[in-house]
């Protein structure tokens, strides 16, 4: 944190005075939020200037985790899932997804491609010569091209806001794509036309979202990604990347080299100089055919699902708990935002945790739903929660344990050799899984030192 | 009541209009509170806090955000009804005792806390021969609950006003404060403008920034307990802070080059004063060090907000 000058320290210092303090319902008043504009201002002037004030409302406050059981029904449920923090995990997760579905994708065409190099070497010459007669219709199919090429281009360069210039694109497209142009075409030669499609899909998808993984030709163009994967929703993340395939093939050396070299070591030698800038066409007329068709956006697409399970999952760890005004039991799995009522004696659903991220009217409905079931469950007033296990305690010494986050629950009856727990539990305290402390409304104090299997007072 | 304040038409008129609803839902009459004396107590809170020339749709508004039967129940305890009693104690007493704990971080402290403040509760003092509860004075602004931890917080920091006075001088020697090197004076003597400017910069803030500013860097709060008492995220305090570092530093300089001194000047100015804090932590830091050995007395300058933001200029000066 940034240090003040000193001399400011001083002066506040000095400003503080003596006057009446504001009383203690003010106070507290201040301190719930419930004073109007001027009051509020007014208390918050005094308290800049009265140190001792301070002190109060600062002992005065509940713990944090208090807080956030108060706040529950302040608090409005909001798009959490969108929020920056979480979308960055969003964008890591989704980064790691697209590295295994492509190493899938690039090994399965390995494996084909081994394959038909080994069944068709024979072949490999006679379609070398097949494949020369598309040039002439080149030409034709680079006009027709370029403009939808250029589109894509400029859309991209929006996004990221670089400052390259056509030319400067085209040229590094050009030299980024001849090295690879032999190896395309073997493949091509090979019969592997489908496996090459896929190929393509593969590098620039790879290279949409994992920019660092990008060789360095690419680098502008991975620091654009990156820039539009920060602002863009999962969703949105999703269509970039198609954008990408479509218009990026300049990642394509790096990763399509790696596999395709041991198979189509005597293709090459067949390629020509001539044939370079054709095959140069050839790839480009390959590109729209992997933007529409759908294997890139079929990798993408569940990516986002499995990325939302698996946040999700991760929150599902750690649940908040609380007790509701009614002494209903509460859990969170998205730090608080919405709460949904656990009911102890029944086994926990799965759906429920849906329930809780679907929003505001699920919530609702399962709220009402459970009131009208809760006919026999305890009426709560603590809870205590160490990692998975969770103790919750209420009314008539109802005292519940779960050591699955509240998913199954089992009802304790804490007693020692002379006596049982009885009366209303009015805390639980939990230092560890295994240490423990239970306060009655009698009085009494309960300590367990084993999680819960024995008890003394 | 101790204090009658005289009350307006339009706060009758509107306790009139506004006591058949309050009434019921307070629960008055489980508690023994008469409709009569629930008004009259009604009247005399919103004298308290509004101005005398509120009208009449103000008073209802505040009449609404009133806890009334919080305000009843410590008002029934308050008259002495038994029932009133039963509830408030299940209700309030194991949450005054933890309330207690927390503030007093120490068990027979707590306890003597919490004690005592049961005494003022129940209504030991006795004035014309009734005896007066603390509850008397509870007004239903906030819940009873915050209330009740708000009276534990204030008798806290009145004792230990008091015990701090008590053990002072002894401390001093112990410290050896009476050797510690004077003060530098550098600062005060040498300019003037200087304290104009900051004083002028400080002047222009809102009272939630000056809040901000007092609590984290002279009582040396956490950002957590900061944003805990503003009821705003951490991270909004984190920000807030950073902000208003950096903008009275500019403004500073910038009321000192309107004064009459020069950007070089003042900007040097400023810094040497930085410098110069630092110099300071490490000496005082010395000299308290010893001190810390003694829990009670490292509580003592905790209060007393000394050691903690000095410390952490320390730390970030090492960084």
């Amino acid at each position: 944190m940034q240090d003040v000058p000193k001399i400011v320290l001083k002066r506040l210092q000095k400003t503080a005075t003596e006057g009446t303090h504001p009383d203690a319902d003010l106070l507290t008043a201040f301190a719930e939020r419930s004073l109007g504009e001027t009051e509020r201002v007014r208390v918050m002037e005094h308290l800049s200037r009265c140190s001792d004030c301070r002190e109060v409302v600062a002992l005065a406050a509940l713990p944090a985790s208090e807080v956030a059981a108060v706040n529950v029904s302040i608090a409005p449920p909001s798009g959490s899932w969108f929020a920056w923090p979480v979308l960055r995990w969003v964008a890591v997760a989704a980064g790691m997804v697209a590295i295994i579905s492509a190493g899938i994708v690039h090994y399965r065409q390995k494996s084909e491609a081994l394959v038909s190099s080994l069944t068709s070497s024979n072949e490999t010459s006679a379609t070398a010569n097949v494949a020369a007669p598309p040039a002439p219709a080149v030409p034709e199919m680079k006009e027709a091209l370029s403009p939808t090429e250029k589109q894509r281009q400029t859309e991209i360069r929006k996004k990221a806001l670089s400052s390259r210039t056509d030319n400067l694109f085209a040229d590094r497209f050009v030299a980024s794509v001849n090295p690879t142009a032999p190896r395309a075409r073997a493949m091509q030669s090979a019969g592997a036309a489908s496996a090459s499609r896929g190929a393509l899909g593969f590098t620039n998808n790879g290279a949409g979202v994992i920019p660092k993984a990008a060789p360095p030709p690419s680098s502008g163009d991975s620091l654009a990604v990156n820039g539009n994967l920060q602002n863009a929703t999962p969703a949105e993340t999703a269509k970039i990347a198609p954008n990408l395939s479509g218009g990026q093939p300049s990642a394509a050396p790096s990763s399509a080299q790696t596999v395709e070299v041991e198979s189509q070591g005597e293709a090459v030698t067949a390629t020509t100089d001539g044939q370079v800038s054709d095959q140069l066409i050839e790839n480009k007329k390959q590109q729209p055919l992997s933007y529409q068709t759908s294997p890139t956006v079929g990798v993408v697409a569940p990516k986002d699902a499995t990325t939302e399970t698996k946040a999700a999952r991760l929150s599902l760890a750690s649940p908040r708990w609380s007790i509701g005004a009614d002494g209903a039991l509460l859990r969170s799995f998205d730090t608080g935002n919405t709460w949904v009522e656990v009911d102890v004696n029944a086994e926990m659903p799965s759906n429920r945790a849906k329930a809780g991220m679907a929003g505001d009217t699920l919530e609702y409905a399962q709220k009402k739903k459970s009131k009208a079931q809760r006919g026999a469950s305890p009426v709560f007033r603590a809870v205590s929660a160490q990692g998975t296990e969770v103790w919750a305690g209420g009314s008539a010494a109802a005292l519940y344990h779960s050591s699955d986050s509240g998913a199954h629950w089992t009802c304790v009856r804490p007693s020692s050799s002379s006596a049982t727990l009885t009366g209303d539990i009015t805390s639980i305290e939990f230092s560890d899984a295994q240490h423990g402390r239970i306060v009655t409304s009698a009085g009494e104090v309960w300590i367990t030192a084993d999680n819960g299997h024995t008890w003394h007072r | 009541m101790s204090v009658r304040l005289p009350v307006s038409g339009a706060v009758q008129s509107a306790v009139a209009e506004m006591i058949a609803e309050l009434y019921g839902k307070s629960g008055c009459e489980k508690l023994g509170l008469s409709r009569e004396s629930f008004a009259a107590i009604l009247c005399s809170v919103t004298a308290k806090y509004l101005p005398a020339e509120a009208s009449k749709p103000e008073v209802c508004v505040f009449l609404r955000t009133l806890r009334a039967d919080e305000l009843a129940l410590a008002r029934a305890c308050a008259a002495g009804d038994n029932s009133a009693w039963e509830i408030f104690l299940t209700r309030y007493r194991e949450k005054l005792y933890q309330s207690a704990l927390r503030i007093a971080r120490e068990e027979s402290a707590a306890r003597d806390l919490a004690d005592s403040l049961y005494a003022e509760l129940y209504g030991t003092n006795l004035r014309d021969g009734t005896r007066v509860s603390k509850l008397e004075s509870f007004t239903g602004r906030g819940s009873l609950e915050g209330w009740l931890r708000t009276v534990l917080a204030q008798e806290f920091v009145n004792r230990y006003r008091q015990t701090k006075r008590l053990v002072s001088l002894d401390e001093e020697i112990e410290d050896g404060a009476q050797f510690a090197a004077p003060e530098p004076e550098t600062i005060s003597t040498a300019d003037s403008r200087l304290e104009l400017s900051t004083d002028a910069a400080l002047a222009a803030l809102s009272s939630e920034d000056r809040l901000v500013l007092t609590a984290y860097y002279l009582d040396g709060r956490t950002l957590a307990e900061v944003a805990r008492m503003l009821g705003v995220h951490e991270s909004t305090v984190s920000r807030k802070i950073g902000k208003l570092a950096k903008s009275l530093r500019k403004k500073i300089v910038g009321n000192m080059v309107r004064l009459g001194v020069e950007r070089r000047a003042a900007e040097e100015t400023l810094e040497v004063d930085v410098r110069d804090l630092q110099v300071n932590i490490r000496r005082s830091l010395g000299q308290e060090s010893p001190a810390a050995a003694f829990s009670e007395k490292e509580n003592a300058l905790n209060f007393q907000g000394k050691i903690a933001p000095q410390a952490k200029g320390l730390e970030e000066t090492e960084i």
